[in-house]
């Protein structure tokens, strides 16, 4: 550029350091974008860092859909608010807009107790409550796709959304404030808790953190019986992408099973919402019972803790996931959870192809029907979950989860011989405590001719 | 589009004007908007607090208010010349996060003046606007600093309707 002896004046200097600290990126696009397929994401990182290759490449098998959030700094939060509205929307129950109302408007106290002026807030809470009714009454229309439409036009006004956030910022600094006990340890050494929500968490332009996403996560959404998962999408090693998910809790302290779930993917210093294939589509079912923590009221929730974590494990696993809307069959496959912690057994699926493969029609992140819990037979701890190949909706028999149900009878034992055919100890025996009577197998009958006449032929 | 509620901040301004006049501040002497029908351009007279250097002041200022409010802060300005680290003598600039990246929706106009009324007490003048005496405070010279700041207080003091 300018010569080496070419040394700017203070003035110059000054005039770039103000250039610079007031230089804003210009953001594009709308506040919350269209849901689109997440494949644009694998796109979008195909010519980048080969960690970022691996770890997209296997997104859009397991988070079919996602939506953009504008990086103007309040990506995080307005990611979280839309998708809480989102969650309920999906519920599609008038009641849980009401229960939600009633319950925010309840914390009007804690509000007030840390000094928010209700005449100040109320403008913020009330454009809240005005976007809960309004999408309230287009889901008790029957209209859900109004309703969806509803939700994506305000949350792109500038003013709704600000407010909106603006709402659920202060009532994250109530909490954090009311909580201090929680919150005070992942603080900087020193740091005020007064001082941290003014300067981190108040600030209409300042970007979500991880304390105070807990803290958003305590006061709304887990209360509300949401559950929230976060993708860091980052260049850490691995193959995966790190997930961290925060789980609502019933009244007895056990994690809900399965909740809806707020799906958010972070890269650093950015958020944007995913989405699975089975919050995209409308729920066919009614959804089990779900629970909100209104009050600290007693609940009728049977929590199920075991197949929760499970339906978890498998839905990390890469490839098992259907792709395409067409896939979609009732789940054929069962969840079989012999022992208390089958991830050791899980994660021993280390390579994948890149390319998300076409899978059999089975869906592994299952609801609550598709989850039949068996009985355990001693011994069958072989390799949990038991798939049958099998294509069609057919249930499986649940002899066909037996191990070795097929190979068992198919071929007769080589060594048999005619006294101990005879006996009590052959199955096909109706004395045999396991008695299974002989069945015609052309297969093997084929395979021992096959054989046999192999054997002629090479003598 | 969908509601107008937050779109403007006229509602929002008035709710706080009433609150000022039935609740007043005691960091000021008086505080509105210019005339009724520009709501968005307020002025202020600011007290100095007693037992400090700024004891006796009357400054006034000048309060520019965003289309944006509240979502954005308002620009306020010392009118008034005040011998301060973190204001421009000039014109009239304060240094306050809470006027800038701090900013927060809960916060209102009086809110902000009342932080600036402390802004005169817990001056910072690693962050000057006003070098001088910036420089004086640094250098340990607090008489000297005092003598100057009381100086201006008293010279520059606004007197506006009150001597009229």
């Amino acid at each position: 550029m300018s010569g080496p002896a070419y040394t700017p004046t203070d003035e110059e200097l000054a005039h770039l350091q103000k250039l610079s600290s007031e230089f804003e990126p210009e953001v594009t696009g709308p506040l919350v974008g269209e849901r689109q397929s997440s494949s644009a994401i694998t796109t979008e990182y195909a010519n980048a860092d080969p960690v970022y290759r691996v770890k997209t490449a296997a997104l859009p098998s397991k988070y079919s859909h996602y939506r953009t959030c504008r990086g103007d700094g309040h990506c995080g939060w307005r990611a979280i608010a839309f998708t809480y509205f989102e969650a309920l929307l999906r519920l599609g129950d008038r009641n849980r807009f009401l229960e939600e109302e009633t319950r925010l408007r309840s914390m009007g106290n804690l509000l007030n107790s840390i000094g928010f002026q209700e005449h100040l807030y109320e403008d913020f809470a009330d454009e809240c409550f005005d976007l809960l009714r309004k999408t309230e009454s287009l889901v008790s229309a029957g209209n859900d796709e109004r309703a969806a439409a509803e939700l994506l036009a305000s949350f792109n006004d500038v003013g709704v959304s600000m407010a909106i956030i603006t709402y659920f910022k202060l009532l994250t600094s109530a909490w954090i404030q009311t909580h201090p006990n929680d919150f005070a340890p992942f603080l900087d050494l020193g740091q005020d808790i007064r001082q941290y929500c003014s300067t981190q968490i108040e600030p209409s332009v300042c970007e979500i953190d991880h304390v105070g996403m807990s803290a958003l996560a305590e006061v709304l959404v887990k209360q509300a019986g949401f559950a929230l998962e976060v993708l860091y999408l980052d260049r850490s090693a691995g193959e995966e992408i790190n997930t961290y998910r925060f789980d609502p809790v019933s009244n007895d302290g056990l994690p809900l099973h399965n909740p809806p779930t707020l799906r958010l993917l972070y890269r650093p210093g950015h958020y944007d919402i995913l989405y699975k294939m089975e919050d995209v589509q409308q729920p066919a079912i009614p959804q089990a019972p779900l629970h909100v923590a209104l009050a600290d009221y007693a609940d009728e929730f049977v929590p199920m803790p075991t197949s929760r974590g499970m339906s978890d494990v498998m839905s990390l696993i890469p490839g098992m996931y259907p792709t395409g809307l067409g896939q979609n069959w009732p789940s054929v496959s069962y969840d079989y959870n012999p022992s208390p912690i089958p991830q050791p057994q899980m994660a021993a699926v280390p390579t994948y192809t890149s390319v998300p493969v076409p899978t059999t029609s089975q869906e592994y992140v299952n609801t609550a029907h598709h989850n039949v819990p068996l009985e355990s037979p001693v011994g069958m701890s072989l390799n949990p979950p038991m798939t049958i190949e099998r294509g069609g909706p057919f249930r499986p028999s649940m002899y066909e989860l037996e191990p070795g149900f097929q190979s068992n009878h198919s071929q007769s034992l080589p060594f048999q011989t005619s006294i101990f055919r005879n006996s009590h100890y052959n199955t096909a025996h109706f004395l045999n405590p396991d008695f299974q009577p002989e069945e015609w197998s052309p297969d093997s009958e084929y395979v021992t001719g096959s054989r046999s006449r192999h054997k002629s032929a090479s003598q | 589009m969908s509601s107008s509620r937050s779109q403007t901040p006229t509602k929002r301004l008035l709710n706080e004007l009433q609150t000022y006049q039935s609740d007043p501040n005691d960091a000021l002497v008086e505080l509105g908007p210019v005339s009724d029908n520009e709501l968005t351009h307020w002025t202020a007279v600011m007290k100095g607090v007693p037992g400090t250097a700024y004891e006796g002041g009357r400054w006034k200022l000048d309060i520019r208010i965003p289309s944006n409010y509240p979502n954005a802060p308002p620009e306020v300005k010392f009118v008034t010349r005040i011998c301060h680290p973190n204001v421009n003598f000039k014109t009239g600039e304060i240094c306050l996060d809470l006027l800038k990246t701090s900013w927060s929706p809960a916060y209102t106009i009086t809110t902000t003046l009342t932080s600036i009324q402390q802004l005169l007490t817990s001056a910072e003048p690693d962050s000057p606007l006003n070098v001088d005496i910036a420089q004086l405070f640094r250098l340990g010279d607090f008489v000297g600093a005092e003598a100057l700041i009381r100086y201006y207080t008293e010279s520059e003091r606004w007197e506006g309707r009150q001597s009229v």
